[in-house]
């Protein structure tokens, strides 16, 4: 039940607090541990709210800048979120090893985004990253649902735990830059383009976290995902679309390698998963180009982040997207830059 | 004799973005299942005028649902975000019940 209350910011928003904020903010700096996690999930839950974010900045004030706050919730198998409250930051850790990989995963990819990009989370402002494990029954999936991470088991014949992998954790918060940067539109491609952007950038976060060179990486998202017996090396393969899996039950790879393949028609809103093959392609051809013996965040990382902050629309295309990274490859490393990404995506066909 | 005949759901998207079909012919299934297949069915609501986009939820699921009854046949695009309670017990007992393809 909503109470009314006499609230500072908008007046008759519907978003009001038993405990008012004012006291909830003074916890959240003067608190102890528990008393912070409890106060800054109260604002942060009631902050999510689409537009009234900025009321909020008054209190998010209380969270010192460039500090990471992760929170781990379980729903021990029901689709209620965020569920039960079990690990927050500093906590020790936990005897379940999908809150372990949750919050490690959660904390590499804060890592990378600010030491790599000086990307304060997932908002640039510092925001909570909350997730939670064993949602649903041996559900197979895991997603971003505009304001946490969530995390299924698998069923354990195809899926392994979807935490298990460092890409798809970082996949999924990079769904969240993404929400905050070029917003693109989740179907067709823009979706694509959304999807490619949490790939390109979870692959990131896992060869970041293991120091691995271009030559090195193996370009695979979600290679620990699949059970033993599945027919595969992981669910995606950047490097060569449509090579990741072929088995008699999860079927083959449909990704296009070039726009030769480009899949239309009406399931996953336009094939946002399958046609990713292709940008995905052209950010493994970029960084190979661009740093045959360095690390992907050396140049190809920050043209695709400045595209991805500056320069996207809601609704741009892969021709809008190759066009822009060919310019900023242009302004960052001249003549060289331009012209390896202008092969890289006349490579996959734009 | 059935009110439905056949129902099939269509889960695609998700983060593997795997599709996958799944069929229930009533004709193939028990008294009990069969009524408890029309109670579900009749439960559904009425499909919205366009389709539904999904908003600000990637790497959720999408259904796209077909039933058949006697009457004729009708569709809907069901976000995993958005499927009603109805909706939801359908899918999940048409992948129940049925083999994936």
């Amino acid at each position: 039940m909503i109470i009314r209350n006499s609230c500072r910011h908008h007046a008759g928003h519907p978003v009001c607090f038993i405990v008012p904020p004012h006291i909830l903010a003074h916890l959240a700096k003067n608190g102890t541990e528990r008393q912070k996690n409890a106060a800054l999930h109260n604002l942060h839950v009631t902050g999510q709210f689409r537009g009234q974010r900025q009321a909020m900045l008054a209190v998010w004030g209380a969270i010192p800048t460039g500090t990471e706050r992760r929170t781990i919730y379980d729903a021990e198998g029901a689709e209620q979120l965020p569920g039960k409250l079990v690990r927050g930051e500093t906590d020790k850790p936990s005897k379940d090893v999908s809150v372990n990989e949750a919050y490690d995963g959660s904390g590499a990819t804060y890592d990378f985004y600010s030491e790599v990009f000086k990307r304060n989370s997932v908002d640039d402002r510092g925001l909570r990253l909350d997730s939670t494990v064993h949602y649903g029954q041996k559900y197979d999936n895991a997603f971003w649902n505009g304001q946490q991470m969530i995390y299924g088991d698998g069923d354990g014949e195809l899926f392994n735990r979807f935490t298990i992998s460092l890409d798809v954790i970082g996949h999924e918060l990079t769904h969240g830059v993404t929400q905050y940067e070029a917003s693109l539109e989740y179907h067709d491609e823009p979706g694509a383009l959304n999807e490619s952007m949490s790939d390109v950038f979870g692959s990131m976060v896992k060869q970041y976290a293991k120091k691995q060179k271009v030559k090195d990486a193996d370009w695979l998202i979600g290679a620990g995902l699949l059970a033993p017996g599945v027919k595969g090396v992981a669910l995606r393969s950047m490097k060569a679309p449509g090579t990741a899996y072929d088995d008699p039950k999860l079927g083959k790879d449909p990704q296009p390698d070039s726009m030769k393949g480009y899949v239309k028609g009406p399931e996953d809103n336009g094939g946002v998963h399958i046609n990713s093959g292709i940008p995905n392609r052209a950010f493994f051809l970029a960084a190979t180009a661009l740093s045959p013996d360095g690390y992907a965040w050396d140049k190809a990382g920050p043209i695709w982040y400045e595209v991805l902050c500056n320069r996207l629309r809601p609704d741009s295309g892969f021709a809008d997207c190759a066009q822009l990274t060919i310019q900023v490859a242009k302004d960052m490393y001249g003549a060289q830059g331009k012209s390896a990404l202008q092969k890289a995506w006349k490579t996959v066909g734009l | 004799m059935a009110d439905v005949h056949r129902v099939r759901v269509v889960q695609s998207g998700g983060f593997a973005g795997l599709t996958r079909h799944y069929e229930v012919d009533s004709a193939k299934l028990d008294p009990a299942q069969s009524r408890r297949l029309d109670d579900l069915v009749a439960a559904l609501p009425h499909p919205p005028a366009g389709d539904t986009q999904q908003k600000g939820q990637p790497d959720r699921f999408q259904y796209d649902l077909e039933v058949e009854t006697k009457s004729g046949a009708r569709q809907w695009r069901v976000p995993e975000a958005a499927a009603s309670p109805a909706h939801k017990a359908l899918i999940d007992w048409i992948k129940a019940t049925a083999k994936p393809g």
